[in-house]
């Protein structure tokens, strides 16, 4: 798709609302990274998109794709279906649980003998899966619904004094087959979205690599090692903060920054901002309103700077 | 803690290993690579450890090195990213490959600690981590409102699920197998 297609883009939703959505809480943003979701509802509520709580859900299921596949499915139907109850697409914060109902719900689309097993346990549920709600994670609603020109319509206070790294993440772009989002290796929403805060999203080495994260149970040392090649290359491209889309990325850059630099005996102090909080403070949304001081690395050094 | 990838010298090919792998879901495609290695040339935790190669263990997949595999700690270091299956030439995604291994070696009952731990509190909480009154009250606090409840018939329904078909993820804390 062209630059330009991609920008005037307004959902192919085939008749479903763009502007409200079944907001998927998962496990990690409620108990460990509030300021994601409040954050996040401030943003979306200036921008006229609607979040409608949905009921019966709990986790996405991807800890348990490692462990059972049937299982799995069964988490991801369950989850779906309720959205499909309720007549909502789905919107989620976490790039986890966006990559597994993304991929969940791929895998039953093409797999009918899977799809009716999942029915038959669903029935005692009173739950049907169909596949007719899509799953969306707030990227993709601020840049194909809402759009770039809305966001910076919406600018009152321009960042321009700030250099930003932006990291993706993984889950939003990859598989491409499956998300169908941006550009996996040459993407551009993110960096766009940051612009038209006035502030300028940088290159810098490395920018599309993993944080880490997944594997801080596996092997926290090289976890912790992946994530600091990460902030070494921001902090020599002179960026100001890094911005995240995906409570994994923002817990390993920001709640971890302090154990990685004692670790490796460096002193990065550089600010994470989730996206939200960043288009936030653009809007003139008082920081504390998007939970900037719950951020553990002080965001003192940018919003000292800031108009 | 689970072994290092311990590469046998003469490895006694086990066919049925790699019939296994290909009947799980998602294992189907495996039988597409052809060892060109863009998987480890792309991979995050390749560069950062010597340890971690996909493709030789989807090489070792196929000469049947299946105990070695199965009871590696090197399977659980994928931390998928998806990088290689976006640039694998035969449109095999290595880290489905992975949660493949994974699922496998549960079944046979090498279960890391901390995925038994993880299952615990999903089958126990609905969730990866607990939402107690602690969090609630943060929440209220922030003016975010309150979380849907978990539907404990389900969560009940899925422990029978997973229990029937790993039930090696039931287990005393500690090593296992």
């Amino acid at each position: 798709m062209s630059r330009a297609r991609l920008d005037d883009y307004r959902g192919c939703h085939c008749g479903s609302r763009v502007d409200r959505y079944g907001y998927f809480a998962g496990c990690s943003i409620p108990v460990r990274l509030n300021s994601y979701e409040l954050s996040s509802r401030k943003v979306l509520n200036k921008l006229g998109v609607e979040l409608v709580d949905l009921q019966g859900v709990s986790c996405c299921g991807m800890p348990i794709e490692r462990v059972d596949h049937e299982s799995f499915i069964f988490m991801v139907a369950k989850a779906l279906a309720e959205a499909e109850r309720q007549e909502l697409n789905i919107l989620t914060l976490c790039s986890g649980c966006f990559g597994s109902l993304s991929r969940g719900a791929a895998y039953l689309s093409e797999h009918e003998e899977e799809r009716e097993k999942v029915n038959e346990s669903l029935k005692e549920f009173d739950l049907t899966y169909k596949g007719t709600s899509k799953v969306r994670h707030l990227i993709q609603i601020l840049y194909r619904d809402v759009g770039v020109r809305r966001i910076e319509s919406e600018v009152k206070r321009k960042l321009d004094v700030l250099r930003i790294a932006a990291h993706y993440g993984c889950h939003p772009l990859k598989p491409h087959n499956i998300v169908e989002f941006d550009d996996p290796e040459e993407p551009h929403s993110l960096d766009e979205l940051i612009n038209a805060t006035g502030a300028t999203s940088i290159e810098y080495m490395d920018k599309l690599q993993c944080c880490g994260s997944p594997i801080l149970a596996a092997d926290e040392n090289l976890a912790m090692k992946i994530a600091k090649s990460k902030l070494d290359n921001i902090r020599t491209a002179k960026a100001d903060a890094v911005v995240t889309i995906c409570p994994f990325c923002e817990l390993m850059f920001d709640g971890m920054q302090i154990a990685i630099s004692d670790k490796f005996k460096e002193n990065y102090g550089i600010p994470a901002l989730l996206l939200p909080q960043l288009l936030g403070l653009a809007m003139d949304i008082r920081p504390a309103e998007l939970g900037l001081n719950a951020n553990k690395v002080s965001t003192e050094r940018i919003l000292g700077r800031l108009p | 803690m689970e072994p290092d990838l311990d590469i046998p010298e003469k490895i006694r090919p086990d066919p049925s290993f790699m019939e296994e792998v290909l009947k799980e879901p998602d294992g189907e495609k495996l039988r597409y690579c052809f060892n060109c290695g863009t998987c480890t040339a792309s991979c995050v935790v390749s560069r950062h450890t010597e340890k971690y190669r996909p493709r030789m263990i989807l090489h070792l997949v196929s000469l049947g090195a299946k105990e070695a595999i199965l009871r590696s700690k090197e399977i659980w270091l994928c931390a998928a990213c998806n990088t290689c299956g976006e640039r694998c030439p035969q449109g095999v995604n290595i880290a489905d490959g992975m949660n493949v291994l994974r699922r496998l070696a549960i079944k046979h009952g090498y279960v890391p600690a901390s995925i038994r731990a993880l299952v615990s509190r999903i089958l126990v909480h609905g969730r990866i981590y607990e939402v107690d009154e602690f969090v609630e009250e943060e929440r209220q606090d922030l003016g975010l409102p309150p979380l849907p409840s978990v539907d404990k018939k389900f969560i009940e329904k899925l422990s029978e699920k997973i229990h029937s078909k790993s039930p090696s993820i039931v287990g005393s804390d500690g090593e296992s197998k």
